[in-house]
């Protein structure tokens, strides 16, 4: 059954820092005060007009304090007001969007601030003198202490394990070339985000074969998203007041049409109630109850900006969400379906492995993105996805519309 | 309280992964920002109990059994027991109704999907790369076990362990209580006569070990060496105008000594650059042996090490060195990238 919230909700406002593998200039409380300040600038709206906030923060290690929201609200100008944090993995950010939603559709307050900052690579592993296998350590605590962590589960078993059991059912998909040219396309986007981290790179299907395997046979090094710092504000109105504020900003709305939320068992096994091989389930029943809220399908859209954790995930998520059918995911290009070959644009941000990924934010990241495209090409939907925790246990979905102003 | 189990001179954090108390001035190369970074810990130290699930780690330690947990009412199995309802099924008060504890399972099960083989892992387990962990069925379990999965052969590569592949549960001779007391080899691998036995221990079985041979020398290798030499020392030559390359051997010292079937040579990294010296090395850190002399200037072309060395094309001396490797995997996409964007240095005298 289709449930409408007591009141429709717009993004009025967005701003997004540039993302850098690391902001050695920046702490986080600093970006993320920036993005409130480039959010409020965006939306042309007086801080005292904000009555709450949330505020994505993925875990506690990377912010090096524990409670680490409370240190943020003096910052976002909310002293006094309510600041929920919101973690649910890396799909901090897409619950974080829901939250802020629920509290403006409920009726509760009619501007609210939805934050999502990161700051991973200041941790350092000083065995290997590089960054990267102490950030993937701090991931890796989220596994199961007793039965799973000693064995050596990483953060890219999270998706490598569903990748691999997709791959034993459907064999004769995830082709290496259709991977490449999706990496080509994605990494030649970028190039329009200005606020990408790897806006520069060149990556042909080519070099994408040629890079190493990350873990074998999953996914190679090209395939992989990367770690950033940043942040992303979203300003969320409800109806009445988004369109007041739109009109001053000279901006249309971006209506909220439809959320969706589903999460995973952790455990694994080969009949329901556990996790089942081959299936990433929760996005696709995110994906669903988002299209049913908003009374359209995945015909209807022509912007998806889905988290990429690695692009074999991709085109799993892009089939369970229903694009393409389970076990065909390649006729994205085969078929022509995800531009420039066809009409649907995909992660135009550059995605996740090309734009950016700060963690408790890139959700929002996607959606200042979406945002950015139906407004800048004039179309009517866009689709939201964020994906998470270990396994890719926890799915969200967001369906936005353009509206006039 | 029995006696206090150890691994003398183990930590929980490697000694090694500590630093001292440290400070330093660093300029942002990107916005010119002149920034203070401090060397900062945060951790915690546990004598973490198992509560409830202590019985199935128990069952392992002492008696090499592994036990599973089964619903009185719908039937359902779950292996390993970690959780102590079922969370289905209701009693008459509506609470949950408890599981059976202590199911024994089966020792021989199947690889429930292809297990992920990690090349590149977090810092506690780069060491052991590349290594493999899955997770496997027990008999009428419809959850499946994590476990690591080892092969008696050698080099773990892709293919060794599928979907549905049969496998063993083999014990650790030591064994304290952890997911590692246990593990899971083909079955095809165990002596047919062991198959059936129950609580078998690592020691039962014969393992090779990973052995790195003497490259075949060949006059094709022979002539293709000095050309491939060159190529090696024009690549490496690049680090010193490359930032990015730079960082990535930044505070990393090795003597790598490698043989191709065409002859050896020797690479020196030290102070963010790599020298290349015709002679032998003494006392190497490292014996990188690659038969072909033509992959090494594949390598120089942004073909990985660690693609080689997996493959069989490439091997060394010390698994446990990986990181040089990784490392060593990173140089051209860095060179190229800093060349793409312009901040490649002038060329220097021998490029």
């Amino acid at each position: 059954m289709r449930k409408v919230p007591k009141r429709k909700v717009a993004i009025v406002g967005a701003f997004t820092t540039p993302c850098r593998g690391r902001w050695l200039s920046k702490t986080i409380w600093e970006l993320a005060q920036w993005a409130v300040s480039g959010a409020l600038q965006d939306a042309k709206l007086k801080i005292d007009r904000v009555e709450a906030g949330v505020i994505g923060l993925y875990n506690d290690i990377f912010a090096r304090q524990a409670i680490p929201e409370s240190s943020f609200l003096g910052h976002m100008g909310l002293a006094f007001k309510p600041l929920p944090r919101v973690t649910n993995g890396g799909a901090t950010g897409i619950y974080t969007f829901g939250v802020a939603f629920d509290m403006v559709a409920s009726g509760r307050y009619d501007i609210v601030f939805c934050i999502g900052a990161e700051k991973a690579t200041d941790c350092y592993d000083f065995m290997s003198e590089t960054q990267t296998p102490e950030v993937v350590q701090t991931i890796a605590w989220s596994w199961d202490p007793l039965f799973e962590r000693d064995q050596g589960a990483t953060a890219a078993d999270s998706y490598a394990e569903v990748i691999l059991s997709y791959m034993d059912q459907y064999p004769n998909d995830l082709k290496m070339p259709v991977r490449g040219e999706i990496l080509r396309i994605l990494c030649e986007q970028a190039k329009n985000n200005p606020n990408a981290q790897r806006r520069d790179e060149i990556v042909t299907p080519e070099r994408v074969e040629n890079s190493p395997w990350i873990i074998e046979p999953a996914f190679k090094k090209l395939e992989t998203c990367v770690y950033t710092e940043g942040a992303c504000c979203l300003v969320f109105a409800a109806e009445g007041v988004a369109e007041e504020i739109c009109k001053d900003a000279g901006v249309p709305p971006i209506w909220i049409e439809g959320l969706g939320f589903a999460n995973e068992p952790y455990w694994w096994g080969i009949k329901h109630p556990h996790k089942l091989p081959g299936r990433i389930e929760s996005d696709h029943l995110a994906a669903k109850a988002a299209y049913e809220m908003a009374g359209i399908g995945p015909q209807d859209v022509s912007v998806v900006e889905l988290h990429d954790a690695f692009l074999p995930q991709l085109e799993i998520t892009m089939a369970e969400m229903g694009f393409v059918p389970l076990g065909q995911a390649d006729d994205l290009i085969e078929k022509k379906i995800m531009a420039p070959h066809g009409k649907l644009l995909i992660n135009p941000s550059g995605g996740l492995i090309y734009g950016g990924h700060f963690v408790g934010g890139s959700n929002m990241f996607s959606a200042w993105s979406a945002r950015r495209e139906l407004i800048r090409r004039g179309l009517d939907y866009a689709l939201v996805h964020g994906t998470g925790a270990s396994s890719a246990q926890y799915g969200g979905a967001a369906v936005l519309k353009r509206g006039v102003i | 309280m029995e006696k206090v189990m150890r691994r003398a001179g183990e930590y929980v954090i490697p000694r090694e992964a500590v630093p001292e108390v440290m400070s330093r001035i660093t300029v942002s190369s990107e916005d010119k920002f002149v920034c203070l970074e401090r060397t900062e810990p945060m951790f915690t130290t546990y004598w973490a109990s198992a509560g409830e699930v202590s019985p199935f780690f128990l069952a392992v330690m002492k008696e090499k059994k592994i036990i599973g947990a089964r619903c009185p009412k719908c039937k359902m199995v779950i292996c390993p027991p970690y959780m102590m309802r079922c969370p289905v099924c209701q009693n008459d008060d509506y609470s949950l109704v408890d599981l059976e504890i202590g199911v024994e399972m089966p020792q021989v099960g199947y690889m429930l999907g292809t297990p992920p083989i990690t090349v590149f892992a977090n810092a506690r387990f780069a060491k052991y790369a590349p290594f493999g962990r899955g997770r496997v069925i027990l008999g009428e379990s419809q959850s499946a076990l994590p476990i690591q999965v080892f092969t008696t052969t050698g080099f773990l590569k892709p293919g060794i362990f599928k979907q549905g592949t049969k496998v063993k549960i083999i014990f650790r001779k030591f064994r304290m209580g952890f997911s590692t007391d246990y593990f899971a080899v083909p079955l095809d691998e165990v002596p047919e006569k062991l198959r059936d036995k129950n609580g078998l221990e690592e020691t039962a079985l014969k393992w090779k070990s990973l052995e790195i041979s003497e490259p075949q020398i060949t006059d094709a290798y022979k002539k293709q060496f000095p050309k491939m030499v060159q190529a090696v020392s024009k690549f490496v030559a690049a680090i010193s105008r490359s930032p990015r390359a730079q960082r990535d051997l930044a505070n990393w010292t090795r003597k790598i000594q490698v043989r191709t079937g065409g002859g050896k040579f020797g690479m020196i990294l030290d102070k963010q650059r790599i020298k290349v010296v015709k002679e032998k090395v003494p006392r190497p850190d490292l014996v990188l042996v690659v038969e072909d002399p033509a992959h090494l200037g594949g390598w120089t072309n942004g073909d990985s090490l660690v693609n080689l060395i997996r493959t069989g094309g490439a091997g060394i001396n010390n698994l446990q060195d990986m990181e040089t490797i990784f490392k060593f995997d990173r140089l051209h996409r860095s060179i190229r990238r800093d060349a793409e964007e312009g901040k490649l240095g002038k060329k220097g005298k021998g490029e």
